[in-house]
């Protein structure tokens, strides 16, 4: 069986099941407040005109221009009403792996934030939702603030099941994109968390590219200890979990080399979100949730608007 | 072989033990599932390279010692290629090893080796096999045999012993050792008594008896694999006389250099060469070679040049002066002593294929006077008929003087006329009887060496009877079957007589064809040459100096002498030049190599004495001490390299 089949089953929750009371119990551990909605209520701000375009709601239709300058010009607001944080989980075959001493795997893991993150974020009366890359059973979330919207992620956690490959895949990536794109607004979050491990390539310019109309972009890269410290020792044979590379190593020779090689494959994605002013965390599954998601929150409020 | 031997060989089979574990280590390497493996560099060749030339050293050393374990379980059962001696019950053994120091033992058989030092090794090997109270002699077998170790149980003390034996250039006298070492083991307490004969049976006397025959004491000659291509050629002696020099040759072996030359040399240069091929016979054999030198040339050494053969060491002899020589005189009636074939009588014809150098003088008429006596240095008479008072009183006084006289006694001699007495020579009048028994005692056959056992079934028509008395108390050197004195020898004065109760003429007995007559013969003459100062005499035999203030210097630098009695012994174990110095003045003597010693021809022996029932040649030997110590060393090994492996990974960490 290869590896990759082994880990094509459910989630390996570990110690963090239950997932709901988990995040609850991560959520209540966040300093409340962390996430400040800056939304001042429903006034409205005027933000200039452009050309109408056919689509455009007739309401914002500049009449007095359209008598002054005879031309059909759209009257803008700029708005801070979006508020919410958009999230996209890795759900490839890649973030099911469970390091010999983790708590559990890093699909469980970045689950648990999720979670977190979600109750932390619907307390301050902010929608979420929540996309995949990969995965079976993995049925997105639409935007809400309503009360049950907890109650749908961590249902649609629980039935993940973390599969695919999506480094060949870049078509899947782009329409979980365009999707946030549509959703998401000026000033909303997008938060991905995944190990970045076997995203396609040109997916990091990609999501960057959400950045570009005053979205907040942080990366959240969850590795397992292991694959931060490349514990082992004598000859091993190592098999990736997507795709068909295995090969025969020492680590004990190779293991400065493996994580320059980590550091400098991270830093292909980093770089095109730090143009972004986007942040990246990379997080560590033996982590403590609460210390993560705190440092998630706080990831957020630098980024500026 | 017992259990426990089985058993610990078995332990030999767990060697495939660190063959399957390697196999698993380095084949089967352990499967991790690792998402990010694309990113870690693939390390298969110079790892499993490098995991394979450290595996296969600690697998080497693992499997030696398993294989160390084995055998040291095994041991001391451990069987080796070794020369030993089998015993009864382990009960203890008296061995008297007999080796053979002869020159022939200078032969190397294989080109390197010689066969003294393989009978040295195959001694030692022995006594690697005694146990505590068994005991050991060691008798050499070059003429004369001697014992040079009488029987100790000092292991220590033999090998020390052994260890200093050299070869020698002496002749071979196997008999005689044999002999010696069944004599020194007769008395010893052990019950088991075995004698091992290192030898190459190059005695000269290939032709002889099966060696062995007739022993008491149950003997191993351990057989040896000889060259069958032995061929040796030697310079035996070269004597100066007046513008030649004299030299004798011998050879053996049937593949001959015809361009092998004597070459005469003075002071390192060649003065006379003369091809030796003309000389020689067919098969082996010696020669005479006359060669030509100027008459103002004073040659020092004369040597064989061309080929190489089997002994490279008897190649060279030096050059002697002319010796002082000595006569033999006759007295024979040709008559009576005579053979078919014609010549002289038979004893002249023997003292001649001695080839003494000394001067034959037949006479037909006894001598009477002093004057004629004093010419003599050895008087053989022949069945005399009496000696008239004259004659008996000249006798008296030359005897007196140093003479050495042989007589044989015939029915003349018992019928001398009244008042013909022989005496000094015979006290009283012998009786001729026709009673000889058939042999002789088997035991005084020992006397006259390898030639003994011929006389057992001498054949004759009578015997004298001849009273065993005299002035001195004479010695029965050979006893008929029932202990009748057949040959007796006294002493008188600072002479010596030597009476024989049979004549020497082919018509009353086969004595004078026995070869114990001609060992007879050459006895006298070599005593006459102990007692004249021989300038030349055989490896083996001995200078007797009437002083003890002797040096002794050869060509190598001093040499040993023995003191006794006032007198010095020098004797002589390899041929050459030996400068004596007595009294300020040097004496240049030398000892030449005997010629039968160069036949390289093996003696038979008897199936009885190369059965393998006496020993074999393979033995056990107690190694575990060492195989201990190589464990050891297999440890600090591996600990060697596992330190090397971790100081090579922690380099390639680091790279």
């Amino acid at each position: 069986m290869h590896p990759s089949e082994r880990h094509n089953q459910a989630i390996d929750w570990g110690r963090l099941a239950p997932l709901r009371l988990r995040a609850k119990s991560v959520a209540d551990g966040v300093f409340a407040g962390v996430h400040r909605s800056r939304r001042h209520g429903p006034g409205v701000e005027f933000g200039g005109h452009r050309a109408y375009v056919p689509g455009d709601d007739l309401r914002w239709i500049d009449r007095h221009a359209l008598m002054r300058h005879d031309q059909l010009l759209v009257r803008l607001f700029e708005t801070e009403t979006d508020r919410g944080v958009h999230m996209l989980l890795d759900a490839t075959a890649s973030m099911s792996f469970r390091g010999a001493h983790a708590d559990s795997a890093k699909v469980a893991f970045a689950a648990l934030i999720v979670a977190a993150l979600t109750r932390v974020v619907l307390s301050a009366g902010d929608p979420v939702s929540l996309g995949w890359i990969s995965g079976v059973g993995s049925r997105p979330v639409a935007p809400s603030a309503s009360g049950d919207a907890f109650d749908r992620i961590v249902q649609a956690l629980e039935g993940l099941q973390a599969t695919g490959d999506a480094m060949h895949d870049l078509r899947a990536f782009d329409r979980v994109i365009q999707s946030i794109a549509r959703r998401a607004r000026r000033g909303a979050c997008v938060i991905l968390l995944s190990d970045l491990l076997d995203l396609p390539d040109g997916a990091a310019e990609r999501f960057a590219a959400l950045g570009s109309q005053g979205r907040r972009l942080v990366v959240v890269q969850v590795l397992d200890h292991e694959e931060l410290t490349l514990p082992y020792t004598g000859t091993v044979r190592l098999a990736s979990l997507e795709g068909n590379t295995v090969l025969e190593t020492n680590p004990d020779v190779v293991r400065e080399r493996y994580l320059e090689a980590l550091d400098q494959w991270t830093e292909r994605f980093v770089q095109p979100l730090a143009n972004r002013a986007g942040r990246w965390l990379r997080v560590d599954t033996q982590q403590d949730p609460v210390d993560v998601v705190i440092r998630v929150l706080h990831a957020i409020a630098e980024v500026p608007p | 072989m017992t259990f426990v031997f089985t058993a610990a060989l078995a332990i030999a089979l767990l060697v495939i033990a660190p063959f399957a574990a390697h196999l698993l280590r380095v084949r089967r390497a352990k499967e991790q599932p690792f998402p990010p493996a694309h990113l870690v560099p693939a390390l298969t060749s110079s790892a499993r390279q490098r995991k394979k030339l450290e595996d296969r050293a600690l697998f080497s050393i693992r499997l030696l010692a398993i294989l160390a374990l084995a055998v040291l379980g095994a041991t001391p059962l451990l069987t080796c290629s070794k020369l030993s001696i089998s015993r009864d019950g382990g009960a203890s053994l008296a061995v008297a090893i007999v080796l053979d120091d002869s020159m022939s033992m200078r032969a190397r058989d294989d080109g390197t080796t010689t066969r003294f030092a393989l009978a040295k090794q195959q001694a030692l090997d022995l006594f690697a096999s005694a146990r505590q109270g068994d005991a050991i002699a060691i008798v050499l077998a070059g003429a004369p045999a001697r014992v040079v170790l009488a029987p100790t149980m000092d292991l220590s003390l033999a090998e020390h012993t052994l260890q200093r034996l050299e070869p020698s250039d002496r002749a071979t006298d196997l008999e005689g050792a044999m002999a010696l070492g069944a004599s020194l083991l007769s008395e010893l307490p052990q019950p088991q008594h075995r004698m091992v004969v290192l030898t190459d049976r190059c005695d000269g006397m290939p032709d002889a008896p099966p060696l062995g025959e007739g022993l008491s004491v149950p003997t191993w000659i351990v057989s040896r694999q000889l060259s069958e291509n032995a061929n040796d050629c030697a310079v035996l002696y070269a004597e100066q006389r007046s513008g030649r020099v004299y030299a004798r040759v011998a050879c053996t072996g049937n593949q001959r250099d015809p361009h092998r030359n004597l070459v005469v040399r003075e002071a390192g240069q060649t003065i006379a060469r003369e091809p030796i091929f003309p000389h020689l016979p067919q098969d082996t054999g010696t020669a005479e070679l006359d060669v030509p030198i100027a008459s103002s040339a004073f040659p020092d050494e004369v040597a064989l040049e061309g080929s190489s053969d089997f002994i490279a060491e008897n190649d060279v002899a030096p050059v002697a002066r002319r010796s002082t020589s000595f006569t033999v005189g006759v007295v024979s009636d040709r008559s009576l002593s005579n053979v078919e074939t014609g010549g002289p009588p038979p004893v002249e014809q023997a003292l001649v294929a001695l080839h003494t150098g000394a001067t034959i003088h037949p006479m037909t008429v006894m001598p009477d006077t002093v004057e004629e006596l004093s010419k003599l240095t050895i008087l053989v008479i022949d069945d005399p008929a009496g000696f008239t008072p004259e004659t008996r009183e000249s006798l008296h006084g030359w005897v007196e003087r140093g003479g050495v006289a042989l007589v044989g006694l015939g029915p003349r001699s018992a019928r001398a006329p009244l008042g013909a007495t022989l005496e000094p020579l015979v006290s009283g009048i012998p009786h001729w009887a026709e009673d000889a028994p058939d042999s002789v005692n088997e035991r005084d056959c020992l006397h006259f060496g390898p030639s003994g056992p011929s006389l057992l079934r001498l054949e004759a028509k009578g015997r004298a009877h001849f009273p065993f008395d005299g002035p001195t108390e004479p010695t029965a050197i050979l006893r008929w079957s029932d202990n009748l004195p057949l040959i007796v020898e006294r002493t008188l004065g600072r002479g010596t007589i030597t009476v024989v109760g049979l004549p020497f003429s082919p018509q009353w007995s086969d004595l004078p064809f026995r070869p114990a007559f001609l060992a007879l013969l050459k006895q006298l003459v070599d005593d006459v040459g102990l007692r004249a100062g021989s300038k030349r005499i055989d490896v083996g035999q001995s200078w007797v100096i009437d002083s003890e203030s002797v040096e002794v210097r050869t060509k190598s630098g001093p040499y040993p002498v023995a003191h006794s009695q006032g007198k010095t012994r020098i004797t002589p174990h390899e041929a050459g030049r030996y400068d004596l110095r007595i009294a300020q003045e040097v004496d240049s003597r030398i000892a030449s190599i005997p010629a039968h010693e160069v036949d390289l021809r093996p003696r038979r022996i008897t199936e009885t004495n190369q059965e393998n029932r006496l020993g074999t040649t393979s033995g056990t030997i107690d190694i575990s001490r060492w195989i201990a110590l190589f464990l050891l060393f297999l440890l600090a090994v591996e600990l060697g390299l596992r330190a090397r492996n971790a100081r090579l990974l922690a380099r390639d960490s680091a790279r």
